[in-house]
């Protein structure tokens, strides 16, 4: 079968981007097989002249980097979790009923969406500090879901007022009670926007530095970002080699995820796009 | 609808679970509810109360200096049971400064936590910093031990010492032998020689001495030292005051200086885009022949393999001023105690500035690292320590004083990184002229 010029033109232009967009990993992956004198060299290219596969030992045991991971993880899928269900319900509250002030309490929950984190830093320190809560798991959870939660009822709210109320009608005259209603119709109907707003708050909470800088002083709570510092001099002397390889340990959950969920992922990405 | 009850139920009870887990997690390393602060000030009591203290350094992750300081903890509280030290430590400058800031504006201040002195700590010392005199004066073999830097947390107008020195560190230059015996010349000891010895390396394709003003203290180190080898101390003195301007005749032929050293190639390409692991790494690969580094880069140096090549000189002085050629740009940083502390709590944390300030802590510091230069009197045993070190403690110890950065004696507190961003810029491209000028006319807009 005989390929089109336009065809070899499209799979040329695909191979070209994916070149473009691996190639990032593929220099990660070889800097993390190299030391400092070698990653500044002259032959950024070249693979390691001595590999040294140390830096993967150096970054799970000296960095943590596996038990980060795991708090990472741990951080982001329950702040999601609960950023999901709370703005679910809220959105329902929000989107499907009609009572007085409403209008008053969807304005006040998408203010969030308007201040900037670095303000909430000293207050909610503070707040923190007033209830003990330093290292603490359940305390910066919570804290991560509320951060999410504005955004995440300004998409879900968003795309469930564009559901027929008809079926909510429908629902309550079969003797659907508000919690089947919301749960057993609505979610389904609403999980493009859910997935969405799942997704941006797990990767945001997943990269998190600043909360965890501030809350987190034990060691064994460190997430990604603060056990990357661990390669850190005092005076900015980086030891590369074992950052590129707690990097590299760090891009597998995020891979696995996206595979997992590549569908809703960019199902997600475009959803609103098209008026159905 | 059973099943529908079931699943209900087990998501709740995973839910309790979660939740019990994660408080049950919690708070591991906070204060235990009985060890309120008396405000007895009894150190008797000290002696057998539970109190946890807070320390914020910059000495975390894995280098050895700081395996070293979180090994010391340890054993302090191995030592002191009753003595439980939270460790706040982060070695990168932007977080700990966030957290600081922060825990300063909650109220939250650490126990303990590392400064460097100067004119920027004086609104701390006045506000939260224990004045340490006291302690001081009551054990002279503590503070008889330290090298003359207390001086860096002493003020004219406020009475007393805010912080003790943790760390000393200095700038020199560290060379490669094996290169100056391919050109056949000796290291640069004054600013003359550095362009004769420049020009030489250049023909042979090797960069002279490389500077990466991406973190841009480096520039403005650079000219501090410039400016004390030139003039002394002197003109800091007198830009302070203000009888003399960061624009006059002076401070311009200085900017036109590191100017001049960029154009003709010495100071390496992107001098504001490299950062200093290009640069450290370019030294060790021989592509540049002399590495301008704080004693902080000793111990990456002395585990190079180029380690037994590398010899440590000072700072080009210049020929027309032989009175200041052996003053150095150095100083210590150290820590200071909070003021909040009261009680078996306050006991706790000076127990521990002395204990992790004795000379058998630094003496530990240097058996762990192999080296390094450290804030107090003590004996080294030159077999102990590495070629590096060896080098650099030879080099330092022609210095007739330590002196800081320019702007470290100004009470204007954002001059530091006004300085260091002009520096940067002109690196980038602006004229010195106009650097010079951006500086003084900051100054005048802020001088009271």
């Amino acid at each position: 079968m005989i390929k089109s010029p336009l065809r070899i033109a499209i799979y040329a232009f695909a191979v070209l981007c994916a070149v473009v967009f691996l190639y990032p990993l593929l220099f990660s992956f070889q800097n993390s097989l190299k030391d400092n004198t070698e990653i500044y060299g002259d032959a950024v290219f070249s693979f390691p002249s001595d590999w040294l596969w140390s830096n993967y030992k150096q970054a799970v045991v000296d960095g943590n980097m596996l038990w980060a991971i795991f708090n990472s993880f741990f951080y982001a899928a329950a702040g999601t979790l609960l950023a999901l269900l709370l703005a679910l319900m809220a959105s329902f509250v929000l989107s499907r009923l009609n009572f007085k002030f409403r209008e008053v309490i969807y304005l006040y929950f998408i203010t969030g969406l308007m201040i900037p984190v670095f303000s909430l830093m000293i207050p909610i320190s503070r707040l923190i500090g007033t209830v003990n809560g330093f290292n603490n798991y359940f305390v910066l959870i919570i804290l991560y879901a509320v951060i999410e939660l504005p955004f995440a009822i300004f998409l879900i709210s968003g795309f469930m007022r564009g559901i027929s109320k008809e079926i909510d009608e429908s629902a309550v005259i079969d003797g659907c009670k508000p919690r089947t209603l919301l749960f057993r119709i609505l979610l389904p109907l609403t999980m493009p926007a859910i997935s969405t707003a799942g997704i941006l708050a797990f990767f945001s909470i997943y990269n998190d530095l600043i909360w965890n800088v501030l809350l987190i002083t034990d060691k064994n709570m460190y997430n990604i970002s603060m056990a990357l510092f661990s390669f850190v001099g005092q005076y900015g002397a980086v030891q590369m080699g074992p950052t590129f390889a707690s990097i590299m340990i760090t891009i597998i959950p995020t891979v696995v995820v996206y595979l997992l969920f590549q569908e809703k992922v960019e199902n997600g990405l475009s959803a609103g796009a098209v008026k159905e | 609808m059973v099943q529908k009850k079931r699943t209900s139920l087990l998501v709740l009870a995973m839910l309790l679970l979660i939740s019990v887990f994660t408080v049950a997690c919690g708070s591991k390393t906070n204060e235990p509810a009985d060890s309120a602060n008396t405000g007895s000030g009894n150190s008797a009591d000290a002696g057998k109360e539970k109190v946890s203290i807070t320390i914020l350094s910059r000495a975390s992750g894995t280098s050895p200096a700081a395996v070293a300081f979180q090994n010391l903890l340890k054993k302090f509280m191995d030592e002191n049971p009753n003595i439980t030290v939270v460790d706040e430590s982060l070695n990168d400058e932007n977080a700990f400064n966030n957290k600081l800031k922060t825990s300063l504006a909650t109220g939250n201040v650490p126990h303990i936590w590392t400064n460097y002195g100067g004119e920027a700590f004086k609104d701390y010392a006045k506000n939260i910093a224990l004045d340490l005199q006291p302690y001081l004066d009551e054990d002279k073999e503590w503070s008889g031990a330290f090298l003359p830097l207390l001086d860096t947390w002493q003020y004219k107008d406020l009475k007393g010492t805010y912080g003790v020195p943790s760390e000393f560190y200095s700038i020199a230059i560290y060379y490669n032998k094996e290169l100056f015996e391919k050109i056949g010349m000796a290291p640069p000891t004054t600013v003359e020689e550095m362009a004769a010895v420049s020009a030489k390396f250049k023909e042979i394709g090797i960069t002279p001495m490389a500077i990466a003003d991406k973190e841009n203290f480096r520039g403005g180190h650079m000219l501090t030292n410039l400016s004390l080898k030139k003039f002394g101390q002197a003109k800091t003195e007198a830009l302070v005051s203000g009888e003399a301007k960061w624009n006059d005749a002076d401070m311009l032929s200085l900017f036109q200086l590191m100017k001049d050293w960029q154009d003709a190639g010495i100071l390496g390409n992107n001098i504001v885009t490299t950062d200093n692991n290009a640069i450290t790494a370019n030294f060790i690969a021989g592509k540049s022949a002399m590495l301008y580094e704080g004693s902080w880069g000793i111990s990456q140096l002395a585990e190079s393999a180029i380690a037994d090549k590398i010899g440590v000189i000072s700072f080009p002085a210049f020929a027309d001023a032989p009175d200041t050629k052996d003053l150095w740009f150095g100083g210590a940083g150290g820590y200071s105690v909070s003021k909040e502390a009261k009680g078996a709590e306050l006991d706790a944390a000076v127990k521990l500035v002395k204990y992790l300030t004795s000379v058998e802590s630094f003496q530990y510091y240097l058996e762990f690292t192999k080296g390094g230069v450290y804030p107090v009197k003590m004996t080294v045993d030159p077999a102990a320590v590495d070629p590096v070190t060896q080098a650099f403690m030879a080099a330092q110890n022609t210095a007739s004083g330590f002196k800081g950065e320019l702007y470290a004696y100004d009470p204007i507190a954002q001059l530091q990184d006004k300085v260091r961003n002009e520096i940067q810029g002109m690196f980038a491209g602006n004229s010195p002229q106009k650097t010079a000028d951006a500086i003084q006319s900051f100054i005048e807009s802020n001088r009271k």
